[in-house]
């Protein structure tokens, strides 16, 4: 009559994780999980890039935009290059604008650089420029 | 006699015995399932890993797209702004394309006349180069609307309508396109045109209509007009810019920039640098004394006082300029004094109800047309090349066409 209860015979294999099979687990969830991790900071490094690049050229667009509201004469008598009030542009942005006149009294080239501190402490700069004309002509 | 019934639990108790709740093939269904279990979350990692990259990219390719745009959208301001420039450069220097172009007779009522004419636009072609080879600036010029000038005594160049500027702008994938119209005006600035061959016209010499010029003065033959050409100078100028005394009508057609006050017109047109440009014809409305000092005026426009007097004193014309200067009221006086400068007065002076009052040792290089003329110092007349007969104007207001 064999038992209710179950027997093991000798030399059957055990229940149960040995360490082998524990290494092996870490081991594959390393190799996962690292460049995982590498991926979402390169990932979030990417994003803050591209957020900062978007304000920098909103910033810009800005800059140009206020200098094409105001009377042509007035533009002309202002420094051909100055810094952008530090007021108004986030914390650790910076930014030039310059112009300069191809045709004088007529046509003005206006350029704004924008830029901004990364990790790191390195530099990124983007600029934008267009051509204003005086309305009243030559 | 009984054998003792041996019991269960010996058995238990002699024997080692592992307990399995779940049978014999337990421990082979465990290892699967931690198999598949540790392949499903390499999935999933894997599956969360290309989202967030692919994501990602889609963020980066929208911003690049994003960043492209505004770089578009200030090139093309720019083509445009350089279009209208490089016509304002040449619309009023004869010998040029745009010149000619805007002194052809006005065809019908809202025909389009469009220009072929391939434009420069050289500062554009850099920029779009230091784009890279993705990039394009294409740009076409049309006279859109053309009429002829409402007035009864407008000529076949005068006219108004609308320069349109179509400019095209592609960098990469991103294609931007502007159209921006300025308001045309082509009219007769200068004196009528039965008098501008005359370098001095004054009517208030002895007998009427008579012409006292200095000896040998090209294109001032001395004597008197013909009284048949003289009425008819008169009614034209009369017409043209009569006074509300004269009675007869003002054409406000050809206006470019009206002000009713004196400081009106210089808060707007004086710019930092002491320059008065006129461009078309800019009226001034006040009665009364008025003063030009140490400026110096450009432009081939005319200024127009319809009521008051004017004094020019230490103004300055550069060399390509040829400004008209009229006060067009009965009695009006028009002064010039060259103060301290030594260069001559380059330009028109008009007075034809009025009086002409010049400042010893002055040299106009022009002409003069007045009721009357102060000569009693010395002054130079000097004839000039012969005034423009029609200015082209843009607006400085310009408007987008939306095409939505």
């Amino acid at each position: 009559m064999h038992s209710p209860i179950a027997m093991t015979a000798p030399g059957s294999r055990r229940f149960g994780l040995s360490l082998v099979e524990m290494l092996l687990a870490f081991a594959v969830m390393a190799l996962t999980l690292i460049p995982l991790a590498g991926t979402f900071a390169s990932g979030s490094m990417a994003t803050r890039q591209i957020v900062d690049s978007t304000i920098a050229m909103g910033l810009a667009a800005e800059q140009l935009e206020l200098m094409r509201v105001r009377p042509y004469g007035e533009l002309a008598t202002l420094p051909t290059s100055r810094p952008i009030d530090g007021a108004i542009l986030p914390r650790g942005y910076s930014g030039t604008l310059s112009w300069r006149e191809p045709a004088p009294g007529s046509l003005m080239e206006a350029r704004a650089r924008i830029s901004w501190t990364v990790a790191g402490d390195r530099m990124r700069s983007l600029e934008l420029s267009t051509l204003i004309l005086n309305p009243r002509g030559p | 006699m009984t054998r003792p019934v041996p019991s269960r639990r010996s058995n238990i108790d002699t024997h080692r015995v592992t307990r399995s709740p779940l049978g014999p093939r337990s421990f082979h269904r465990d290892r699967r399932g931690s198999l598949a279990l540790i392949l499903l979350l390499i999935a999933v990692v894997f599956s969360l890993a290309l989202t967030f990259l692919s994501r990602t990219s889609g963020e980066r390719h929208l911003t690049r797209r994003l960043l492209l745009a505004e770089r578009a959208e200030q090139m093309a301001e720019a083509a445009v702004a350089e279009a209208f420039w490089s016509v304002q450069q040449t619309m009023n220097r004869s010998g040029t394309e745009w010149y000619r172009q805007f002194r052809l007779p006005a065809p019908q009522a809202g025909a389009e006349q469009v220009v072929t004419l391939p434009e420069s636009l050289r500062l554009m072609g850099e920029a779009s180069r230091s784009e890279g080879g993705e990039s394009s600036v294409e740009c076409a010029l049309r006279l859109r609307g053309l009429q002829p000038l409402q007035d009864p005594a407008a000529e076949p160049e005068e006219k108004t309508g609308f320069l349109e500027a179509d400019v095209r702008v592609t960098i990469g994938p991103v294609v931007r396109r502007l159209r921006r119209v300025r308001e045309v005006r082509v009219v007769r600035v200068g004196p009528p045109a039965l008098l501008a061959p005359f370098t001095l016209w004054v009517t208030g010499a002895p007998g009427p209509g008579s012409i006292r010029a200095p000896g040998g003065l090209p294109g001032s033959p001395p004597g008197t007009l013909d009284p048949a050409i003289l009425r008819a100078a008169r009614r034209d100028w009369t017409y043209r810019w009569g006074s509300s005394r004269s009675g007869y009508p003002f054409s406000r057609a050809r206006v470019s920039q009206f002000h009713a006050t004196w400081q009106e017109f210089l808060d707007r047109t004086v710019d930092a640098a002491g320059t008065v440009h006129l461009a078309g014809v800019t009226v001034i409305g006040e009665a009364g004394d008025h003063e030009l000092k140490q400026v110096s005026l450009t432009g081939q426009g005319a200024l127009l006082l319809m009521e008051g007097s004017l004094t020019l004193r230490d103004v300055s014309v550069p060399q390509e300029s040829d400004p008209k200067i009229a006060v067009l009221a009965q009695g009006a006086v028009l002064e010039v004094d060259p103060g301290g400068t030594s260069s001559p007065f380059r330009g028109h002076l008009m007075a034809p109800e009025g009086e002409v009052v010049t400042a010893p040792g002055l040299v106009i290089e022009g002409s003069v047309h007045a009721g009357q003329w102060d000569r009693s110092s010395p002054v130079t007349l000097r004839s000039r090349r012969q005034p423009l007969p029609h200015v082209v104007t843009l607006s400085e207001v310009s408007f987008e066409i939306d095409d939505a």
